[in-house]
């Protein structure tokens, strides 16, 4: 069953071409640079410091940049209050039935906290922030899946910059419009490869 | 709750719809741990929980092969872990890493621990490697390991725990963890965190291996439910893959639930598992079993047939082939099928893909200076790459190789002083991605050069393997590699199965694949061909040196090891094997075999014998033979000793050949199986002659006798059930041809400070020493001891075995190990050893070992024929003796020479008894009445004046005959192999076409026309090199009429196409264009191009197997070519090209006399019978100076005058075998003069000149 995640959707927005070639064919040529690395780094250790681990001698021996972004980071308000932490790194499968057809959306929320009754959802930024979060592609994925996860639209969105601490927010606003921006997407991809 | 389950019994669905019961009922999806064997199945399991469920989240899925939830509890605590971690080096994630990086740390800790001793450096890492994987999948501790090295009794324990000690510390330095370092940590870490599952959902239970059961355990007090599906007769990857065979019920107290179909498909299965562990045969429904000769036939009716299923309307992916050899031969027969195949086993190499090849020639590019690189690659690059057309292609690989060869050019110096843009663009590029690491240069020249296309999607795949292995050592290793060293690596690796991620099975293929994979797969097919069933291959024996799949196992308990222990357990996985397989067909299964493999040498040890159609039981031969008086007695034989001494002609192999099928259709010794009879040839042709002939007369037979020369039997005894490994052997262990065994000696000659022209000397001398069976110590001469100590060095660092190797060991393990002897004296029932005459001392023990328990031998032979003594190890008194003591048929007849041939042959043995009274025994030839050819010409006498007159006149007789008798045979033997290659090349001058019989490659027309286009290639300006390759090409029956080519390429460029009116021109264009691909497979498409019949085909593979081996070592195309010419005239019997059995004529057979034993003409001529050449008076004698120094390193050496005589005696032996190969005429001839080295010499003619009939 075809399974969607943020960066297959927007692939698939700008050339249908291109998703055919990447996430049905597989002719992609495997990369990796440095500064993708760095923010994976800065994430995992991000969950590890959530989950409760102790993250003293990996952090000691990160280069002094990068242990300087996470002490800067971690020294934020949200992670001063643990009782707000949900989960980290969760993975999620949202299944979605629309223009006869069904789908699965599917992401990893970097970080989950709940204050009060909203559910944010934490989203960190190797460099900058989304200039327009309401309307940037992952706001909408990610708030309606998280909708349907926590049974619930009290929820937003918030992209935090890891190299400058800046950040920037979205509520969810709109179910039908999120999903009718999402179907529209889909429904680009010619009917022989949804399955 | 427990489900008894096959594959057939929709068990992932049941457990499906228990993963929503559970669901349903309030469990947490985080609770839920669903277990299954591989990624594909995990795959499998996630896409059915998605299809079923309902829309919204599902949330977190925890679905994991066993070894994907170590990697996964690895990666969710790897903090625990690195916080454990004393070595420097803390890093963020741990290097989950494929095993090419594991294996790269492991190769550099063995250089840090000394195996003294140890026979193969080769083999080392891959059998530690072994060791490690069984000790963690079966979570062995210390004290485990400890038990079993003592049952063992292994030699090499303290340094394997040391290595892999190692190895496991410099893991954790680099932080790399494969998927085997990651289940050893696996149990720290579920021991050490709290588990967060309450129900256990387990697929392929019977698969599992302890090491995750031992976490199953731990967890079970916190699991509310257990919901398992095995299949109590599966467990297919018990052994070295680990699987345990666990009692589920006992675990969790529950009765099973029986969930499989009582059905036909299921009782047929089970009858399979039964059957094979009561070691008896089956002959199971819609089973088709065919047997054949050669396995290119076998190869080819299965591709017949499944052309004809897809004709018939079978869907490609309703057939699936297994079969334990997915090599080349197979994937390029595959090919004819024109559907698509998918081989979901078998080793690839990466740069076995062109474009891949290509690219990894580009990314060295960018990491040399400027060096000089194969013209090869450069017309890959220029092709491939830069899309150039054909003719700017070949015009720059011919400028390249003169600027390389004549101005040492390097390749960019040459590539900047080209007139093209795209070479320009293609140079610039190569230096903006020169600094970048070597990950970063290849996404750089994908993106450039590599078109996204889906004809490239495999290459991609492939391309992006190598990325990941490259990324790999980036991440373990960062710059702490050489670049280029790295590339070198890689590129030879085998595309490695990562159990973590696995390719996808495209919908619409044909499946090839091992039996594990299918199984593993479970891939349920219409038919399903079982190929190669008589390759010992299908029962992998697990044990080696190093590791033993067996012993330990966590479930082992006793506290020997036995030969009988890997039997029974081996059998046990086999049926286990096969029960799941025949679970994979729902209609037919076709089980094929061969007498031989790919490579002409003979199966034995497998499956087939299980597998037996109904009429087998009881035999009867086709053709009946019935037999002369004289010849009687050897059918009436009916148990104990006998000897059979038969005389030239007399019809042994034809009676010999009648006992066998009689001992076959079990009407001489009751019960007697196929497997039971062993019979001795001398040579492999009379091997391969004897078992087509049993194969005609019993066509259903599947398993036939154990007929082959001693080495074959040697090696037989070494390798079946992983005999080697009681001697301490490794398993990779290789025989030396004699090519190779050459080299080993000329360089440990030259290493000792002599001549390499002493090479020869010391090959006889180390085999007769081996065949001695002295020690080391008791070599008298110091050179000698010396080059025998670096021969043996030598030897052993590669793990090679040569022939005397073979016999020594195979006796070596006979007489000290009971087990293993007792096997094969209970299986030895009869034993038949043909030419017993040229038996060594060695081969005669083995025999009276073999025989022991029965003592049912027959030995077979003719004392007057034995002619290898006096440069081999026989020994003719053994047979002489074992005539006198033992019941003795004599078949004194002979219907194949005419009478006056006869009066000749009995006449030479009473000469003897002049000279050399011990020559023969004094068994004359009788004629049969009325049987004899009738021709009186008889044998005639010629003594010329001048050799060329002898020549002429030999010359004007062939003529005579081919326009008398065009199908009568021809023959001239000769002394020597250099006789034979000038007599040769003299007639064939005359315009009389020869078939040399000698062991060359060359003599090989598939190797002939192979060689010949690989020089063209590899040299297209040499004038030279071109008209030898053209010359050879002619031979070719569709070449037959352009011959003037020969004649224009003089003064003219035959690249130009001004040749383009010759067919030749066009194919040889044709090739070369085609020469970017790799030399392997264009040796496949030569053979295919101009070898259409199979028997030709097959012996592409021979050509192809020479070429692999030669690319071990030697890397360039430049470097094979030049490879195969210098071997292309030595004499290699390792190589086993098939023959036509095809009448001889319409050519002259050219010979030595030695080989032309066996063999008959109608017509021989045995010319340059001087005294030199047959001396047959003491005088005559000379004795070679390599002789007299041979003879005197032995222990205890003869004296000249005694090896002067024996000369002697065997000159009159070998004469005789010369007389009675005719059957109408036979012309001995001399001259009294001979050009020897430009100069004419006087020559005495041989003393057979000086008897009444020359006279």
């Amino acid at each position: 069953m075809n399974t969607f995640s943020v960066n297959s959707l927007k692939i698939l927005d700008e050339s249908v071409e291109n998703y055919i070639n990447k996430y049905i064919l597989k002719l992609d040529f495997l990369n990796q640079n440095e500064s993708a690395k760095r923010g994976e780094r800065l994430h995992a250790m991000i969950s590890y410091y959530l989950s409760g681990f102790d993250i003293t001698k990996i952090k000691n021996n990160m280069p002094k940049i990068e242990k300087e972004m996470l002490d800067r980071v971690l020294d934020c308000e949200i992670f001063k209050d643990r009782e707000k932490f949900i989960k980290s790194e969760e993975s999620f499968l949202v299944k979605c039935s629309g223009g006869g057809f069904d789908f699965y959306l599917t992401g990893r929320f970097d970080a989950i906290f709940q204050d009060g009754g909203k559910y944010v959802i934490y989203d960190w930024k190797s460099k900058n922030i989304p200039k327009n979060p309401d309307t940037r592609l992952q706001s909408i994925v990610y708030l309606y899946c998280a909708s349907k996860i926590f049974k619930t639209q009290n929820i937003s969105i918030r992209y935090i910059s890891l190299e400058n601490l800046e950040s920037a927010s979205a509520d969810f606003l709109d179910e039908k419009g999120y999903f009718e921006r999402i179907l529209g997407i889909i429904e680009k991809l010619p009917k022989k490869y949804l399955t | 709750m427990i489900f008894y389950s096959t594959i057939n019994s929709n068990k992932t669905d049941i457990l499906v719809e228990n993963y929503f019961r559970l669901i349903n009922s309030g469990a947490d999806p985080g609770e839920i741990l669903v277990l299954v064997q591989n990624a594909r199945k995990k795959k499998n399991f996630t896409e059915k929980i998605k299809l079923n469920s309902k829309t919204g989240s599902i949330g977190s899925l925890n679905v994991f092969s066993f070894f994907g939830l170590a990697r996964n509890t690895l990666e969710k605590n790897w903090v625990l872990v690195e916080n454990k971690i004393k070595q420097p080096g803390a890093g963020v994630f741990a290097h989950l890493c494929g095993l090419e990086v594991s294996q790269y740390i492991f190769k550099n800790c063995i250089k840090e621990i000394e195996f003294k001793g140890y026979n193969s450096k080769v083999n080392l890492l891959h059998q530690l490697f072994r060791r490690h994987s069984l000790i963690v999948q079966n979570a062995l501790n210390k004290t485990d390991i400890e038990k079993r090295e003592r049952v063992l009794n292994e030699s090499y324990a303290n340094e394997a725990r040391e290595a892999i000690n190692l190895y496991k510390l410099k893991t954790l330095e680099y932080r790399a963890f494969d998927y085997l370092r990651q289940v050893g940590i696996f149990e720290f870490l579920y021991k050490n965190t709290k588990n967060p599952y309450r129900y256990v959902i387990l697929d392929d239970a019977d698969e599992i291996t302890p090491a995750v059961f031992e976490y199953l355990k731990t967890i079970k007090n916190d699991i509310k439910e257990f919901i398992i599906a095995q299949d109590p007769l599966g467990s297919s990857r018990l052994g070295y893959l680990s699987a345990a065979i666990v009692d589920f019920e006992n675990f969790l107290g529950q009765k099973p639930v029986d969930l499989r179909e009582n059905n036909e498909k299921l009782q047929c299965a089970k009858e399979v598992f039964n059957r094979i562990k009561d070691k008896k045969s089956v002959c199971p429904e819609n089973t088709l079993i065919k047997s054949f000769i050669r396995r290119d036939e076998m190869i080819f009716d299965t591709v017949k047939e499944i052309k004809t299923l897809i004709k018939n309307g079978v869907k490609p992916s309703d057939i699936a082939v297994v079969t334990p050899v997915t090599d080349d031969y197979l994937r390029f027969c595959f090919k004819k099928i024109k559907q698509d195949v998918f081989f979901l086993s078998g080793s690839e190499k990466l740069n076995q893909n062109p474009l891949v090849a290509t690219v990894i020639e580009i990314l060295k590019l960018a990491n040399i200076h400027d060096d000089v690189i194969s013209p090869f690659i450069l017309k890959s690059i220029a092709a491939e790459i830069l899309k150039l057309a054909p003719d700017e292609v070949i015009e720059l690989t011919g400028l390249y190789r003169e600027a390389n060869y004549i101005y040492k050019k390097g390749i960019k110096e040459f590539l900047r002083e080209q007139n093209n843009q795209k070479i320009h663009d293609f140079l610039d590029f190569i230096e903006t991605i020169k600094e970048k690491n070597l990950s970063g240069q290849l996404f750089e020249i994908c993106c450039k050069y590599v078109e996204k296309s889906a004809e490239n999607q495999s290459s991609i795949l492939k391309i992006n393997k190598l990325a990941k292995q490259i990324n790999d050592f980036e991440d373990v290793f960062k710059n702490g590699f050489e670049k280029l060293n790295l590339i070198e690596q890689l590129q030879n690796t085998i595309i490695s199965e990562n159990p973590l991620s696995e390719d996808e099975i495209p919908q619409s293929s044909i499946i090839v694949a091992s039996a594990q994979k299918l199984i593993d797969n479970e891939i349920n097919v219409k038919h399903l061909f079982l190929l190669d069933c008589s390759n010992s291959d299908w029962i992998k024996q697990d044990i080696g040196m190093l590791y033993n799949s067996w012993v330990f196992q966590k479930s082992w308990s006793k506290s020997t090891f036995e030969a009988n222990d890997n039997l029974e357990l081996t059998l046990d996985r086999t049926a286990r094997i096969l029960y799941k397989l025949f679970l994979c067909s729902d209609e037919k299964k076709y089980i094929y075999s061969s007498i031989y493999d790919t490579l002409g040498v003979e199966n034995f040890g497998a499956i087939d014998k299980f597998f037996k159609l109904e009429q087998d039981t009881k035999p009867s031969p086709k053709n009946k033979i019935t037999p002369r008086d004289d010849q009687k007695p050897v059918l009436d034989y009916r148990g104990g000793k006998m000897a059979v001494s038969a005389v030239a002609g007399s019809g042994k192999t034809t009676i010999m050949l009648a006992l066998i099928l009689k001992l076959l259709e079990g009407s001489i010794i009751k019960d007697l199986k196929s497997e039971n009879i062993f019979v001795l040839t001398f040579m492999e042709s009379a091997a391969r002659n004897f078992r087509e002939r049993i194969k005609q007369n019993f066509p259903n037979l599947v398993e036939l006798p154990q007929i082959s020369t001693i080495h074959g039997l040697a090696l037989k005894i070494l390798k079946e059930n992983n005999n080697y490994t009681f001697l301490n052997i490794d398993n990779d262990f290789e025989i030396t041809d004699e090519i190779k065994r050459r080299e080993l000696i000329s360089t440990s000659v030259v290493n000792s400070g002599l001549d390499y022209d002493k090479t020869e000397l010391y090959e006889r001398a180390i085999s007769d020493f081996k065949n001695s069976g002295a020690q080391f110590e008791k070599i008298k001469s110091p050179s000698f001891k010396r080059i025998y100590h670096t021969y043996n060095t030598l030897m052993k660092e590669n793990n090679f075995l040569d022939y005397d190797d073979l016999l020594f060991y195979a006796l070596k393990l006979l007489k000290s190990n009971s087990g293993v002897r007792l096997h094969y004296q209970n299986t030895c029932r009869v034993i038949i050893e043909d030419e017993a005459q040229d038996s060594s001392p060695a081969q005669q023990e083995l025999i009276s070992i073999l025989g022991a328990k029965y003592g049912n031998i027959i030995r077979c032979g003719d004392v007057n024929q034995a002619i290898t003594a006096t440069f081999s190890n026989s020994d003719v008194k053994g047979f002489k003796k074992f005539i006198k003591e033992n019941y003795n048929v004599e078949m004194n007849r002979s219907q194949r020479c005419g009478i006056k041939i006869i009066e000749l042959a009995n006449k030479t043995i009473d000469k003897a008894v002049k000279f050399a009274p011990d020559a023969f025994l004094n068994i004359k030839m009788q004629p049969v009445e009325g049987k004899n050819p009738a021709n009186s010409d008889g044998a005639e006498f010629k003594l010329f004046d001048k050799s060329t007159d002898e020549k002429n006149y030999i010359v004007n007789e062939i003529r005579k005959i081919k326009s008398n008798y065009p199908d009568k045979s021809i023959a001239l033997l000769l002394r020597s192999n250099w006789q034979v290659l000038s007599w040769a090349e003299f007639l064939e001058g005359q315009n009389i076409k020869t078939e040399k019989t000698t062991d060359t490659l060359n003599n090989n027309i598939v190797f002939r026309v192979t060689l010949a286009i690989f020089n063209f290639i590899n040299d297209t300006k040499n004038k030279k090199n071109i008209k030898n390759s053209l010359e050879t090409m002619l031979e070719i029956e569709q070449y037959r009429g352009e011959r003037e080519i020969l004649a224009e390429i003089e003064g003219k460029d035959f690249v130009s196409d001004y040749f383009s009116k010759y067919s030749l021109w066009w194919d040889l264009r044709y090739f070369l264009l085609k020469s970017t691909t790799n030399p392997l497979e264009l040796i496949f498409e030569i053979g295919d191009y101009y070898f259409k019949n199979t028997l030709e085909f097959a012996n592409v593979s021979m050509v192809y197997s020479v070429a692999q081996k030669i690319l071990k070592t030697r890397s360039t195309f430049e470097e094979l070519v030049e490879r195969l010419n210098e071997i292309s005239n030595r004499i290699n019997k390792s190589v086993k090209f098939f023959t036509k059995d095809e009448e001889k004529t319409g050519t002259v057979s050219i010979m030595t006399l030695h080989k032309a034993k066996g063999d008959e003409f109608d017509f021989v001529f045995i010319p340059e019978l001087t005294s030199e050449n047959m001396g047959l008076k003491i005088d005559d004698i000379k004795l070679k100076k390599n002789t007299e120094i041979i003879e005197s390193m032995k222990q205890n050496p003869k004296d000249g005058g005694t090896l002067k005589q024996e000369i002697l005696e065997e000159n009159y032996r070998l004469l005789y075998v010369g007389i009675t190969r005719a059957k109408t005429k036979l012309v001995l001839s001399c001259a009294k003069s001979y050009k020897m080295f430009k100069k004419e010499k006087d020559m005495q003619p041989s003393e057979i000149f000086d008897t009444p009939e020359a006279k």
